[in-house]
């Protein structure tokens, strides 16, 4: 019942050529001019720099905050808990656990105590060092499957954030049992630029915050609760570094630097160090799944049971929502009617970590990737055909109980197998002669909840267009896509038409998604032109004909709401690896990923392809080079920045769509990509090696440890 | 305030070192910003090796190769003798961005333990020169340097290499762990079918979550010479026994040799 | 210390401190912020400068050794804001600017790459840019859009 058809073939070395005079990013030219102004790029006059003192312990009591009085303080303001008029929370959706600062006590390493501002970063960064804090420290709890024992209080009765069970169908009694138990380490987004705000009191009582934060509502709602401020206006800067998690460390940060700024009435910059960033600002959960699966002899999946446990570190900030993320994907992207899924996010004494969708919905796929490995092995199956018969297929229901419309699973895989068996362009690194080739397939399925909210709005301006969207761009490029939906609505030229950044005083924030926003956009573009058709008596819908007639220089502004669509939307992927293994050493040398993609025909398919790239360039990163080690109190001790591979160590890349009907909505072909190449990593080591991966990262450690 | 020292001779540089015993020393640069933020002060004083034609230089000869202290990384790979010669060190030098390469010294690295390029030096029986005002010129091996810092007023002017020699073969390798990097350093001498001197270096970075500029003694195992494969295992007992690292390190390290010696036979 | 030298063309003098970073004498002294800073040392290479030709990074090069050179930087690279370099033109045409916090430093680690003889083919200019990180593209549409400069 499913029907696909292949509409894009973007191959690597021809697309560049093949797709020339494709409308380059709407920012690109400031990006090459080096004229993109980030947060640390902005010029500010009588601008003080803010700094953070951070605890040194994973859980402490403090006894108390003193300042040497022997050093100078003039022209230095400290700010402590006890100068925070209302509520000392920072506010992410409904959870207020997080204090902008600590008062009590501290419940992880780096967790804010003091912020204190100067004229300079210097002057600041000495200061720091002429506070003391006393702190009693205490026992922690570090180890996230022995929250449960309470041993530790962290979070209300029980250290349980969050906590679901999903059961469908009985118990069956046919079929051989498998289980195993998976790991995902946490991944950082590694943005290329640290979060950074800049808090600038104005001359009527209000406060303007310019900066890295995505989620200016919560910026909002958290300076009205915490210090009291109705009118706070948050202008989206430029951001350094796409899918980077710029939800709820600004958040807090935003609060810090507003502290300094109305305490002194001056404007206030924050910006994290790389060291700050890499080792206290949210991860993604570190995920353990324990996956029992009941097969019949061709891999048929006839029960799935999959415990979870996530571990959400200090706070609660958005764990919440990280589980609902992998209990989504729990299955990926299978069928099976008798199902039950378990999943639990406790707290630890570890910096708290962030619900983060590209990650979250990877890491759960490469668990129930290695397990269809598994079932493969154990009945010694072809893996790609127990792909094949347990993929999820149109009018199938997914355990949450949505039924899915349409499904192309098995087509992406075909897809991919096709396109795999073209020789390889260029063999990277051809490695040493013993070398063990390895290929590997791996599927994934990425499904994108509506949420809808808000509204977009066009402005007609002369010749102009003018879109308003919530949306807070972090190098995606939706703005570019938007504007080129919108162009090629009205047929005007992309240069008449201009995207504002997120600015609260213009736009109402939202939790819409980009294709959500999109769907907006095309409806409230058909307005506009109704709207000028009518002014100049015309029943035309031709909108460059309409403009021309028009003589009216005033401005027309249109705005429709932004509408959850029902069911959900989703994308299908697959991904195949081709690898090399050195035995002795573990290492691994990609030689080629190709991926498919099944979804919505995409608004600039160049764009999509890049960002394809992009997530397939991240997959890789966290399963071979990313080095995050715990230390002894708990915080990261991240040397460099490994999340992000290195251009040497990216193979040749194949990508390609396939559009799938719209039925369902919209998706981003992009989200979800990474779980597809993660579980066709760790097969393809097993194929070269017999070596069965059981963890992400996937270091030449792991390897040669698992080697038979 | 710091002050900028540019000595334009040996000679001056030893006396301005001698004088000023506390100054730092700027040689490529690279490794200036990390010391930097570990001080709580910037230095007083500041002696730039740039402008001293006695500090740079490569000379192959048939007494052995003279690398003067200001050689970089990437003129050490851009020079076809010393590819030809050593091509172990070539490749050790091979690695990393260019950003960092056109800019680090060899001199540098004998006093900064960058432990990519050391275990090349030491498999290869590298001397490092030094010279003070006060102090006689000496040449130390390597791994000698490594147990002891310079003494004071004392800089490295030059690395020498022995000679190759016909029958000398080497491998380098360097693998990107999860806990670190790891290299690989070896070079076997086989004449008459035989193997006559044997030599391997195994390098890693610190313990994990330590900073990977310091380059810790312990971790680097010593060369060991003319002696069978199961007696060359033997020295990597020496390397730290409860890490993590390096008990990778020595079993994958231990591999590559045996391949490598599998291959040559 | 009394500092001379030229940036993009132009003749600087400052007194400086001669252990300042570059990067933060072009930031904070000379307004020229297509330079970033992305780390501390861990090669992010966002910092990218070229000095005499030679690529380095800003946030690790004592100010003292640009004396009497050279420095380049991305806003030299075009004098005219309409008409852009071939580097930056293709870049900017491949889509390969993501964030465009890593483009001013991979622009001029290529414009460095460009200027060397033989040129770089494709696997060695992956291997040349091992300095420069991307987070948002995977660098193909990057190493792509260099390699037809190149040509
Ligand atoms: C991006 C980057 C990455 C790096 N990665 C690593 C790494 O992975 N591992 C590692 O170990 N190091 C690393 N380093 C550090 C660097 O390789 C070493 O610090 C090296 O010593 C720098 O050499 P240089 O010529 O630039 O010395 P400089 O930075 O100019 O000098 C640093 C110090 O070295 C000493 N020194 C230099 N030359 C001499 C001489 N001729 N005689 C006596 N003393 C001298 C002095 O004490 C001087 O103060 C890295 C540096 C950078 C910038
Ligand atoms: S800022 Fe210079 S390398 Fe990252
Ligand atoms: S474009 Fe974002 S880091 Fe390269």
């Amino acid at each position: 019942m499913s029907t696909a058809g292949v509409v894009l073939r973007a191959r690597k070395m021809s697309t560049v050529q093949a797709e020339r005079g494709v409308t380059p990013p709407i920012d690109a030219r400031d990006k090459v001019l080096g004229k993109a102004a980030y947060v640390d790029d902005v010029a500010v006059d009588g601008l003080q720099h803010a700094v953070v003192l951070r605890s040194p312990y994973a859980r402490a009591k403090i006894l108390g905050v003193s300042l040497d009085m022997e050093a100078d303080w003039e022209g230095i303001t400290v700010v402590t808990a006890a100068d925070i008029p209302g509520e000392n929370a920072v506010c992410i959706g409904e959870s207020r656990d997080w204090p902008l600062l600590a008062s009590k006590g501290v419940r992880h390493e780096g967790e804010a105590v003091v912020v204190l501002c100067a004229p300079t970063l210097r002057a600041a960064r000495a200061a720091l060092k002429r506070i003391e804090v006393r702190y009693e420290p205490l026992e922690p709890l570090l180890d996230p499957r022995k929250s449960e024992d309470n041993s530790v209080q962290i979070f209300g009765q029980d250290n349980v954030f969050a906590r679901t069970t999903i059961e469908r169908g009985g118990p069956r009694g046919s079929g051989r049992w498998i289980e195993c138990e998976w790991q995902v380490g946490a991944q950082d987004p590694v943005p290329l630029e640290t979060h950074g705000v800049i808090a600038k009191p104005e001359k009527d009582g209000s406060l303007t915050l310019f900066g890295t934060m995505s989620r200016p509502e919560w910026v909002q709602q958290t300076l009205r609760e915490a210090l009291k401020l109705s009118t706070v206006t948050v202008i989206q800067s430029v951001i350094g570094g796409g899918r980077s998690c710029r939800a709820e460390v600004p958040v807090q940060l935003a609060a810090h630097a507003a502290l300094c700024a109305i305490r002194i009435g001056k404007p206030v910059k924050l910006q994290l160090s790389r060291t700050e960033q890499l080792r206290y600002t949210a991860k993604r959960h570190p995920l353990q799944v324990t996956l029992r699966t009941q097969v019949d002899e061709v891999g048929r999946l006839h029960r799935v049971e999959a415990r979870l446990l996530l571990d959400g570190g200090a706070y609660a900030t958005s764990s919440a929502q990280a589980l609902e993320t992998a209990i989504l994907h729990a299955l990926g992207p299978y069928h099976c009617d008798s199902v039950y899924v378990h999943g639990v996010v406790v707290a630890t004494n570890r910096p708290p970590n962030a619900a983060l969708a590209e990650f979250d919905i990877a890491a759960m796929h490469f668990c129930i990737e290695r397990q269809m490995d598994q079932i493969a092995n154990s009945r010694t199956l072809n893996p790609v055909a127990v792909r094949k018969v347990n993929v999820l297929r149109g009018g199938d229901s997914l355990h949450t109980g949505d039924v899915l419309r349409w499904a192309v699973g098995v087509e992406v895989v075909e897809t991919a197998e096709r396109l795999a068996k073209a020789p390889l362009v260029a063999v990277r690194r051809p490695g040493p002669a013993k070398s063990l080739p390895g290929q590997g397939v791996g599927l994934s399925l990425c499904c994108l909840q509506p949420q809808g909210g808000g509204a977009v709005s066009v402005e007609l301006r002369g010749e102009k267009i003018r879109l308003l969207v919530p949306y807070v761009d972090a190098g995606e490029g939706h703005p570019t896509r938007f504007a080129v939906l919108v162009s090629r609505a009205l047929k005007v030229p992309i240069s008449s038409v201009v995207v504002r950044p997120m600015d609260t005083s213009r736009i109402q924030p939202s939790m819409a998604s980009p294709p959500e926003i999109q769907l907006a956009l095309g409806r409230v573009v058909q307005r506009l032109v109704k709207i000028v058709a009518q002014e100049v008596g015309s029943r035309s819908s031709d909108f460059a004909r309409l403009l021309k007639k028009r003589t009216s220089t005033k401005r027309i502004r249109v705005e429709e709401p932004i509408l959850p669509r029902e069911g959900l939307s989703v994308a299908f992927h697959a991904a195949i690896v081709d690898l090399l293994v050195d035995p002795d050493t573990g290492e691994v040398t990609l030689r080629r990923i190709v991926t498919t993609s099944a979804g919505r025909r995409p608004v600039h398919a160049r764009m999509s392809q890049i960002e394809l790239e992009g997530a397939v360039g991240r997959a890789i990163g966290s399963a071979l080079s990313e080095k995050l080690e715990v230390g002894p109190q708990g915080a990261w001790r991240v040397s460099g920045m490994g999340g992000i591979p290195k251009a040497g160590a990216m193979p040749e890349l194949v990508t390609e769509f396939i559009l799938a009907p719209d039925t369902l909505g919209p998706a981003e072909p992009e989200d979800g990509v990474g779980g597809a190449v993660l579980g066709a990593i760790a097969q393809a080591i097993e194929q070269a090696t017999g070596a069965v991966m059981r963890a992400v990262p996937m270091h030449p450690e792991q390897v040669l440890k698992a080697l038979p | 305030m710091t002050f900028l020292h540019r000595p334009k001779s040996l000679k001056e540089l030893l006396k301005t070192r001698h004088d000023l015993p506390d100054a730092m020393l700027l040689a490529g640069g690279a490794g200036i910003m990390k010391i930097l933020h570990k001080l709580e002060e910037p230095p007083h004083d500041v002696i730039d090796l740039g402008g001293i034609p006695d500090l740079t230089g490569i000379q192959v000869g048939r007494f052995g190769t003279w690398l003067g202290a200001m050689t970089t990384l990437h003129e050490l790979t851009d020079d076809v003798l010393v590819r030809k010669h050593h091509p172990c060190l070539s490749e050790a030098c091979s690695h990393g961005p260019p950003q960092v390469r056109a800019r680090v010294s060899i001199g540098g690295i004998a006093s900064g333990r960058r432990f990519e390029v050391l275990p090349a030096l030491m498999v290869l029986g590298a001397r490092i020169e030094y010279r003070g005002q006060e102090t006689p010129q000496r040449r130390d091996r390597v791994q000698d340097c490594l147990r002891k810092d310079a003494a004071k007023g004392e800089v490295v002017v030059a690395v020498h290499l022995p000679p190759h020699q016909d029958g000398d073969q080497t491998v380098f390798r360097r693998i990107q762990g999860g806990s670190g990097d790891v290299v690989i350093a070896g070079r076997l001498r086989v004449a008459d079918g035989e193997v006559k001197e044997a030599g391997l270096v195994v390098g890693t970075p610190t313990q994990p979550g330590l900073h990977i500029a310091a380059v810790e003694e312990a971790l680097i195992g010593r060369p060991v010479s003319a002696r069978p494969i199961s007696l060359m295992e033997q020295s990597f007992v020496d390397l730290d026994p409860e890490g993590s690292v390096s008990s990778y390190a020595r079993a994958a390290s231990s591999r590559v040799l045996r391949s490598w010696l599998e291959h040559l036979s | 210390m009394k500092l001379s030298f030229r940036v993009n063309s132009k003749i600087e003098v400052l007194d400086v401190e001669p252990l300042t970073p570059l990067i933060e004498v072009l930031r904070d002294r000379l307004a020229l912020i297509g330079a970033h800073q992305g780390c501390t040392g861990d090669n992010c290479g966002a910092c990218t400068v070229l000095v005499n030709d030679v690529p380095v990074y800003a946030c690790q090069v004592p100010v003292c050794q640009v004396d009497d050179a050279e420095v380049r930087t991305v806003e030299g690279l075009t004098a005219d804001a309409e008409r852009l370099a071939p580097l930056q033109e293709a870049l900017a045409k491949a889509g390969a600017t993501g964030c465009g916090f890593c483009t001013p430093g991979m622009l001029m680690i290529g414009l460095a790459l460009r200027q060397r003889q033989p040129r770089p083919g494709p696997e060695e200019l992956r291997e040349l840019l091992s300095g420069n990180l991307c987070r948002c593209t995977g660098y193909e549409a990057i190493v792509q859009a260099m390699l037809e400069v190149m040509e």
